[in-house]
């Protein structure tokens, strides 16, 4: 608590009074009310009552001038901020309570009242006041005074972040000298750099020429789609330009420079949102493309199987929440093996009742595993229903990291691409390292070789076709946080993960990486620009021209299929 | 190998001397004309049974059309109804025309789009004769192209499949699409008539239902001759070994052409027939598992018999009408239950049981000696 | 008069799958009216040589030449079958779903039709007659009617050889024309090859059946490791000591 020096300049008229009001502000402030008092400084002309008959007189240019007084007067150190705070906050939620007859002004104050100017208690006979109406620009200025007193009085809590959330919208109504304080007293250098933005764009319409120019170049340097517009709007305001020749050439300038940093963001947006699908796709079709290479066997289940992996998690979720809900934030984490085994359990029993049955009938295997899909997805949408599945999103993957511009990296889809990374080191080191391996390219390219030095070829394809199916659970764990979960999501993979296999060729990693790399990034890619249905056409008419020259694919293994 | 053996393989399955089909083909001729009387007459099936079985027909048309080409030519195509989607686009697109130069407006999913005329590519589409030979010609096209690119990049089996899959999904999303002219996703509804009769009159439905089956009849005789008939020896022979054929001499692609192209214009017609018949037409027919619907017909009813995947796509229609009025919940499970059972146990079909039983029968009664094979 | 006239001229033919030398400069020349027997160890290169010639695979390099003339390289299959190359495969490729009429029926192919007209056209009188006298020469004339799928073994092959008849073929390739077969059969295949040979035609045979190869043989070509090893007749092949060495194994 700090005790300002007085400043007794032009303050004869509330000399006396003042000094009545320093001794019981000094003594309520020993008792605990809502932050800090610290005895302001005088300022000519200002005084609460004055101020606070301002707030209830109801009418829009009082109600602002009266906010915009005690924001000076906080800026000039001449006011509590508790007590700037707290009639602000009762301003906007209806606790100020006026009568325009008697001009009695109550705080309401839980089921007590106190006086306005003074918080002290006071009873009330009667019914209370009403509260002055709070229209929409009044409101507007409330929300900013009420986020830069929060600001000044918390510069490091949780609440800091909101609050410039709400001057950046509404930097128009920035009272400049409160800013500047609460710049000074932010210590955090994120939002620093953000209230530095907003006092940029107000000063957007400073009247010293120079600051502008300042400010122009200082909202370059933050290349938001916002602030582009802000620039733009400007540039258009035929007026604001006359006012001074320097300003249309800098304001050009400036938008130019945001508009390269909007493309870099917006291409990097892209690429990694491509990025981000290509993961799920790579784990889906790494999958198929194994279990193709091997046997033959297209399976049109699998995206059903990516199903089984989002169920799984779903049930994970639900078992922790019950059963250890200190344990619920990993979640994610922890269903990992879960996924996997029940996925590929659901594979290997497929596989040993079914698909054994069709070795080297392809085209009846289609069949058998359109069939299995049907039988799945129906037998999920009985047991769970159609609706979307409500995952909650673990805590280290909430939100992301700005790169630049409107470029965000979210944490759930980095998670996806370094997830998907792992699966690839470990899947090729899976086939290249370990025996079974080697059993898996064994059978691969030579069945019945394989089978002549002791290589049990149907216990391969039990195992190859779990693993498969097993990498599709993992595409749909990682997943939960990206897209929708429900009965039918498999359906909306099943034909990318296709086209990944057929253009990249079966039982080669590399060749799955590659095509599922690019197939992921086409359809984001041309998505936007041209809509869903084009990118899925043209990926579909890149395949067809592709395969003119080369049917196996662009990295087909020499071997039985 | 033996005979029994062969059967239950399937690849190198005998065209029987003579098979079913004629026979079918006359009843099902002889059925036509006694719907079409009764129906006229005022007797026999109400309008609902006739509207129905029509469509089961028209169904059993588009299972023969894929029959052809996968159970004759070896060549599993998943993406038919796209063939039968344009039929059946096309004839509601003259249904469509023939209202608006009556009524003068357009219909209502245009209106919605603010749409005063109707787009170009519906000129002279109230000529029946026109649309007729649109149906014909522009399948015809649509399956040529699609057939040379594919047949000349010899993509083949399994990778053939797939790629008829995403064509008929990328077909469904482009139909999805409101500002096409044909309905977007609600489709097109709402038909009167069709050749100046009224589709809801008893007649009407009569006729187009005789009219459905003997198309059906017609297409059964047909394609058996076609497929006794030395064009048919060759689709076989590519079927069972391409290779060998080709080195004959003969340049296979156009055989695969020939018999594509008449599958898809097959399939258009069966589409033209069932729109009238059903009353809508929307992007749900492009749907990838109708196509694959119609290969479960056909692999259940039986490959390359040509009655067998008729009798399978009338057999799982009615199976599925049946159940989805009474168990709706079940069908899914049903349906899936018997695709895995007859493909793991019944290769060929149902119509292959019969054939099965019977030379089993004959075989135990050591009717024949069979040699050993390889 | 064709005979002792060069039918099939190769020259350095080569081609490698991957690091597999499967051909390796390859040279051979065949005559009309001879009956040449290629014979080496498994691997050798014998079928992919046949490959070659019929335009299943394409060499790396090398030239073949048909009748002096027609760049077999530069055909595809079944252009080199129209030219006049006639091949039975090792399997039976009968196709089996056919009855053994409308199989030799299908081997009725004029080059002189384009497949339009080939498509719907039936056999003249002509073509009839060869086709009976063919069923004689491969001995199946009372079973016309029945499936080519419920042969035996050595039926099929017979049948196949009785497709290559019907096409008239200038160079005739037989691959490995008496595996499995009984030795009846085998007896019997005997006499069909030795039938086969005509002063306007060139037979190659690739066999492992030395009896066989003793048999008919004019020529006998060695291969080894996609090379020709030895050529010349019988007697001087079976006494060359490095074939002795590359069966026997070193």
């Amino acid at each position: 608590m700090k005790i300002h020096s007085h400043h007794f300049s032009c303050m004869s008229r509330g000399h006396a009074s003042y000094l009545t009001r320093l001794f019981v502000t000094l003594t309520i402030g020993l008792v605990p009310l809502s932050g800090n008092a610290g005895a302001p400084e005088p300022v000519p002309g200002y005084e609460r009552a004055a101020v606070v008959s301002a707030l209830c007189s109801g009418k829009t240019k009082q109600m602002t001038a009266g906010i915009n007084d005690i924001l000076t007067a906080v800026s000039n150190k001449a006011e509590d901020s508790g007590w700037a705070a707290t009639i602000i906050s009762a301003l906007g939620h209806k606790k100020l309570r006026c009568s325009k007859k008697t001009g009695l002004a109550l705080l309401e104050s839980g089921d007590a009242y106190q006086d306005p100017s003074t918080l002290s208690a006071v009873t009330l006979d009667g019914k209370a006041p009403p509260a002055p109406f709070v229209n929409l620009r009044v409101r507007a200025n409330l929300d900013v005074a009420d986020s830069l007193l929060s600001l000044i009085r918390d510069p490091v809590g949780d609440g800091a972040e909101a609050a410039v959330v709400v001057l950046e919208k509404q930097f128009d109504n920035v009272h400049v000298p409160l800013l500047t304080l609460a710049l000074a007293r932010i210590t955090d250098p994120d939002l620093k750099a953000r209230l530095q933005v907003v006092k940029a764009l107000k000063s957007l319409r400073a009247p010293d020429m120079d600051e502008r120019l300042a400010a122009i170049a200082a909202v370059a340097e933050n290349p938001t789609e916002r602030n582009r517009t802000a620039l733009v709007t400007l540039r258009q305001d035929a007026a604001y330009v006359a006012e001074d020749p320097r300003l249309a050439k800098a304001l050009d300038s400036a938008i130019s420079e945001i508009d390269t940093w909007i493309q870099v963001g917006h291409v990097g947006s892209v690429l990694f949102s491509g990025l981000s699908y290509a993961s799920i796709l790579f784990m889906a079709s790494l999958g198929l493309a194994v279990i193709f290479g091997l046997m033959g066997v297209i399976n049109l289940a699998q995206g059903e199987f990516i199903m089984i992996g989002s169920y799984t998690t779903y049930l994970v979720q639900e078992f922790l929440r019950h059963a250890a809900p200190g344990l619920l934030d990993w979640y994610l984490l922890i269903a990992i093996p879960f996924a996997f085994i029940a996925t590929a359990l659901v594979g290997m029993v497929v596989e040993a009742t079914v698909i054994r049955h069709l070795y080297r009938r392809p085209l009846m295997t289609l069949l058998a595993t359109w069939a299995i899909s049907l039988f799945l997805i129906n037998l999920v949408r009985v047991a769970f229903g159609t609706q979307n599945l409500e995952f909650i999103v673990p805590s280290f993957l909430e939100g992301g990291t700005r790169v630049t511009a409107d470029f965000f990296i979210t944490w759930s889809r980095l998670f996806a691409i370094v997830f998907s990374g792992a699966v690839l080191v470990l899947s090729w080191l899976l086939l290249n390292k370990t025996r079974l391996g080697l059993y898996i390219r064994a059978v691969t390219e030579n069945r019945d070789m394989a089978g002549c030095v002791g290589v049990s070829a149907r216990r391969v394809d039990l195992v190859s076709f779990g693993i498969g199916s097993g990498l599709a659970g993992l595409a749909g764990l990682v997943l939960t946080p990206i897209y929708n979960v429900n009965p039918n999501m498999g359906t909306n993979f099943i034909v990318d993960s296709f086209m990944v296999v057929v253009l990249g060729g079966v039982g080669n990693l590399a060749g799955t990486v590659i095509s599922a790399l690019g197939i992921g990034q086409i359809n984001i890619f041309i998505e936007p620009l041209y809509g869903a249905v084009a990118a899925k056409i043209i990926v579909l008419l890149m395949i067809i021209v592709f395969i003119q020259f080369r049917p196996e694919g662009i990295f087909a293994v020499k071997g039985r299929k | 190998m033996t005979d029994l053996d062969s059967l239950i393989e399937g690849r190198g399955r005998s065209i029987a001397t003579q098979g079913a089909a004629p026979t079918v083909a006359a009843v099902l001729a002889g059925l036509a004309v006694l719907i079409l009387v009764t129906g006229m007459l005022d007797t026999g099936l109400s309008v609902y049974a006739m509207n129905l079985i029509g469509q089961a027909a028209t169904f059993g048309l588009l299972a023969i059309a894929l029959d052809l080409i996968w159970g004759f030519g070896g060549i599993l195509s998943l993406g038919h109804g796209l063939y039968f989607a344009i039929g059946g686009y096309l004839i509601a697109m003259h249904m469509v025309k023939v209202a608006f130069q009556v009524t003068g407006t357009p219909p209502d999913f245009m209106l919605f789009m603010g749409w005063t005329d109707l787009p170009f590519y519906y000129a002279f589409m109230e000529n029946f004769f026109y649309v007729a030979l649109v149906i014909v010609l522009f399948t015809g096209v649509v399956a040529f192209v699609f057939g040379l690119i594919s047949f000349r990049s010899k993509v083949t089996g399994v990778y053939f499949a797939i790629i008829t899959q995403a064509l008929v999904y990328v077909a469904m999303l482009l139909f999805f699409r409101n500002d096409t002219g044909f309905g977007g996703n609600n489709g097109m509804t709402g038909f009167v008539e069709l050749l100046g009769a009224s589709l809801s009159d008893r007649n009407t439905v009569a006729v187009l239902c005789a009219i459905s089956i003997l198309v059906v009849a017609l297409a059964l005789f047909g394609l058996n001759m076609l497929v006794r008939s030395r064009f048919g020896h060759m689709l076989v022979a590519i079927r069972d070994d391409e290779a060998r054929l080709r080195f004959l001499g003969y340049e296979t692609i156009w055989v695969k052409m020939l018999a594509w192209c008449l599958s898809g214009v097959l399939a258009a017609i069966a589409g033209a027939l069932y729109v009238p018949q059903v009353g809508i037409i929307n992007p749900r027919v492009l749907s990838p598992e109708l196509s694959v619907e119609i290969a479960v017909w056909v692999a259940i009813g039986g490959r390359g018999t040509l009655v067998g995947a008729f009798l399978g796509a009338i057999v799982i229609t009615a199976l599925k009408f049946l159940l989805t009025a009474y168990v709706p919940e079940l069908w899914p499970f049903i349906l899936s239950a018997l695709v895995v059972a007859v493909v793991v146990f019944l290769p060929n079909g149902f119509y292959d049981l019969f054939e099965v039983l019977r030379r089993g029968a004959r075989r135990f009664k050591g009717a024949k000696t069979v040699e050993a094979g390889e | 008069m064709m005979q002792g006239k060069t039918a099939l001229y190769i020259d350095g033919v080569a081609v490698a799958f991957g690091s597999l030398r499967a051909v390796d400069g390859l040279s051979m020349l065949i005559r009309y009216g001879e009956v040449r027997a290629i014979i080496g160890p498994n691997g050798a290169g014998k079928t992919t040589f046949l490959d070659i010639i019929t335009g299943k695979t394409r060499p790396d390099s090398g030239v073949i030449e048909l009748d002096g003339g027609i760049d077999l390289l530069a055909l595809t299959e079944p252009k080199v079958a129209l030219a006049g190359v006639g091949r039975k495969f090792q399997k039976p490729s009968v196709f089996e779903a056919l009855s053994v009429e409308d199989n030799l029926n299908l081997s009725l192919r004029d080059p002189a039709f384009g497949m339009t007209r080939e498509m719907f056209r039936s056999a003249t009188a002509a073509e009839r007659e060869r086709m009976e006298h063919v069923l004689e020469t491969i001995g199946m004339q009372d079973m016309q009617s029945q499936s080519a799928g419920v042969l035996s073994h050595g039926e099929k092959q017979w049948l196949e050889i009785g497709m290559l008849l019907l096409q008239e073929p200038k160079v005739l390739l037989l691959d490995e024309p008496v595996a499995g077969m009984t030795h009846a059969e085998t007896e019997r295949t005997v006499e069909l090859v030795k039938s086969l040979r005509a002063p306007e035609r060139a037979v190659v045979v690739i066999e492992h059946d030395m009896s066989f190869v003793e048999k008919i043989a004019d020529v006998v070509s060695v291969l080894h490791e996609g090379r020709l090893l030895v050529e010349g007749s019988m007697g001087r092949v079976q006494s060359d000591e490095r074939v002795r060495d590359v069966y026997l194994g070193r």
